[in-house]
């Protein structure tokens, strides 16, 4: 029994050179998360994007079941900890969720159910398991977790400061405040739509230092990941060399 | 009396043995490359349908 779990999870994880039942299901899995995610392409749902729905979903459920069943070797230690540490992971989480749609399936009564369609999204995190460069990337993001929250936490106050600012100055350009955040944002990502522009001295000299504020704020998480990602690569190629 | 032990194998009287293990390694691999036509396939009609209306 405790060598069939082990060669599951061996066959679930990314396929190591030789095995070819791992290959063939990785290979599998990919398909299923691309196939999957083509009826988000359409308006509207027909015959066989139903199959596929029907067909996906039951391949993530076995995954899904297959992947905590082996809980304890994914996680290293064996007790009942290990599967509650795996299913509250992140990515174990998204799995969970992108098993949501099988609901809309069998319940298609609702459009609130109708949203869990949506869900569908979350399928594609599961590829970052089959690729080395994507496990790369997900441990650079992990590396710098703390420095881009920081980041990001000075964008949000920012832009609550721009917003709540021209609000304030220009209140005839703006129906709400959720208008006026959605300018700060178009503004400081330097996007700028032009759907709201501002008409007084003040209303523009406030979008000016948004832009130039967005030109350095934005370029910083780019930095943090391209630094960190040489980094990275450096590593694993002195490792080699060594 | 013979000693019976349970890692000795019973090969059959042409010689030949079928590993079982591989057995089921090939059943695998195959459904699984069966399910992946499967749904390649499914996923090109249904997109032509859903989108192109070449189908219907």
């Amino acid at each position: 029994m405790e060598s069939l779990k082990r060669r599951t999870y061996e066959v679930i994880e990314a396929s190591h050179e030789g095995d070819r039942s791992s290959k063939a299901y990785d290979i599998l899995m990919t398909t299923a998360v691309i196939v999957g995610m083509i009826p988000l392409t359409m308006k509207k749902d027909n015959f066989y994007t139903m199959i596929i729905e029907l067909l996906t979903a039951i391949i993530f459920l076995i995954d899904y079941c297959a992947r905590v069943y082996t809980a304890d070797y994914k996680m290293g230690y064996k007790n009942i900890k290990a599967y509650i540490a795996y299913v509250l992971s992140p990515l174990a989480v998204f799995d969970f969720l992108s098993l949501l749609p099988i609901i809309y399936i069998f319940f298609p009564v609702s459009s609130v159910i109708g949203l869990l369609k949506l869900f569908r999204i979350f399928r594609i995190l599961k590829l970052i398991r089959y690729s080395k460069t994507m496990v790369i990337i997900a441990n650079v993001i992990r590396k710098v977790k703390s420095q881009l929250i920081a980041v990001l936490i000075l964008i949000v106050i920012y832009i609550f400061v721009s917003a709540m600012l021209i609000f304030q100055l220009e209140p005839d350009l703006f129906d709400d405040f959720f208008a006026a955040l959605y300018w700060a944002t178009i503004s400081i990502t330097t996007i700028g739509y032009g759907d709201i522009t501002p008409t007084t001295n003040i209303g523009q000299f406030i979008t000016m230092i948004s832009a130039l504020v967005g030109v350095a704020v934005i370029a910083l998480p780019t930095g943090m990941i391209t630094a960190a990602y040489m980094n990275e690569i450096s590593k694993k190629k002195s490792k080699y060399e060594l | 009396m013979p000693k019976n032990k349970k890692e000795d194998l019973l090969i059959s009287d042409s010689g030949v043995k079928e590993d079982l293990n591989q057995r089921r390694v090939t059943a695998f691999v195959i459904i699984c490359r069966i399910l992946t036509i499967v749904l390649i396939i499914l996923g090109v009609i249904a997109f032509l349908e859903g989108n192109f209306c070449l189908l219907s």
